[in-house]
């Protein structure tokens, strides 16, 4: 398996000067030990990645906070299960994609006709976040417009990818060969040149 | 020419993820949510998972208005707790546990309810509570035989049983996902 470098600088919390046990580079052990400095980095470290990954998903902002709050309680009390504290990150993407999907399936099931404005149109209509975020840009407001319009599974991918979550563990989450994931981040990226207007 | 062409694939995705990271933040509660997941176990004690149905190589189908079904047992030397996770047409999902004292030995239970029965000692004088994410605490009632019945939302649940002495045991969290397993 071809490991990234770690840690993986997918959140705020990172010190990169810091020294890290290469063997556990979150501190998985003492987090799941109750330390809580250590489980305070890994939330800073992954909170928003598994936000973003809920959102990918396809779910409103309400399931997708569900879904976050479910797998940092799974974390807590499966976490001894992940035998290689490296693949934290592959273990949070599956196991945060399995719970939303799992949702998308209930509000499917319980309002059919959703079905397919979440199959369509990818995520729902974006909402606002807190009123004190910062203002996007028009081009980030494309670019985000645009990557809501893409295949969920470009979606999928993407979110992965901007993580710098290890091909090994991308093809693993998304059941797809490792060889080509490279491709279908090059045709994810053209789709989104095309829909978003951002040339290229 | 637009100031973004010739943007090279890894520029892009830069570019974006910081779009859906500005256009869309996680609430500011969800940290504090986070973190107490840590916690919410904090002073218990950890009862084993015994049984868990998921684990079977076929899965198990419980009564006629029951769609899917999975059964879990936690439990020491002193308790244990049977749940089956029962989830109807209509989506609902449904805890049906017992609780019994493993020092107490069977005994008969004769209640016009149930009928007549032989069954492992009951625990029912326990306060039981049900703790999920992003959902406050539920005590739920429990009958004489150590037999509760609740019906929750959410993907996943544990539940705390307080015993009369003070003891505070508590199952792990388990999926109500009957197809996560």
């Amino acid at each position: 398996m071809t490991l990234k470098c770690y840690p993986l600088v997918v959140g705020a919390g990172y010190d990169a000067g810091a020294m890290h046990d290469p063997v556990d580079p979150w501190s998985l052990q003492a987090a799941l030990d109750g330390d809580a400095e250590a489980w305070a980095r890994l939330v800073d470290e992954f909170g928003d990645t598994i936000w973003h990954w809920a959102r990918s998903q396809g779910l409103g902002r309400e399931d997708a906070e569900d879904v976050a709050q479910t797998v940092w309680y799974l974390l807590k009390d499966k976490g001894r299960s992940i035998e290689d504290p490296r693949r934290l990150p592959g273990w949070l993407a599956t196991t945060t994609r399995r719970y939303a999907q799992t949702v998308s399936k209930r509000r499917i099931r319980d309002s059919p006709e959703a079905a397919g404005d979440m199959a369509e149109r990818g995520l729902p209509e974006v909402d606002a976040g807190p009123a004190d975020s910062v203002v996007a840009s028009d081009l980030q407001r494309r670019l985000r417009e645009g990557y809501d319009t893409l295949r969920p599974r470009c979606r999928e991918l993407l979110s992965l990818l901007w993580s710098d979550v290890p091909y090994a563990e991308v093809a693993e989450t998304l059941g797809m060969a490792i060889g080509s994931i490279g491709e279908t981040r090059r045709r994810c990226l053209d789709e989104l040149r095309r829909v978003a207007n951002v040339g290229g | 020419m637009s100031v973004v062409d010739g943007w090279k694939d890894d520029e892009l995705l830069d570019r974006v993820h910081e779009a859906v990271r500005i256009t869309d933040p996680p609430p500011v509660r969800l940290r504090d949510a986070a973190m107490r997941a840590l916690t919410w176990d904090h002073e218990l004690e950890a009862m084993q998972l015994l049984y868990d149905s998921a684990a079977e190589p076929v899965g198990v189908m419980r009564g006629a208005a029951a769609v899917t079904a999975r059964d879990l047992t936690f439990g020491d030397e002193e308790l244990s707790v049977e749940i089956s996770i029962t989830e109807d047409e209509g989506g609902a999902t449904t805890l049906d546990g017992m609780i019994s004292d493993n020092t107490m030995g069977d005994r008969v239970i004769d209640d016009p309810t149930v009928g007549v029965e032989v069954a492992d000692g009951s625990a029912g004088d326990v306060d039981v509570v049900i703790v999920q994410p992003n959902r406050p605490k539920r005590q739920v009632p429990v009958d004489e035989h150590g037999r509760f019945l609740v019906t929750v939302e959410g993907m996943v649940a544990g539940i705390v049983i307080v015993r009369p002495e003070g003891r505070r045991l508590a199952t792990g969290i388990f999926s109500l996902d009957l197809d996560a397993g």
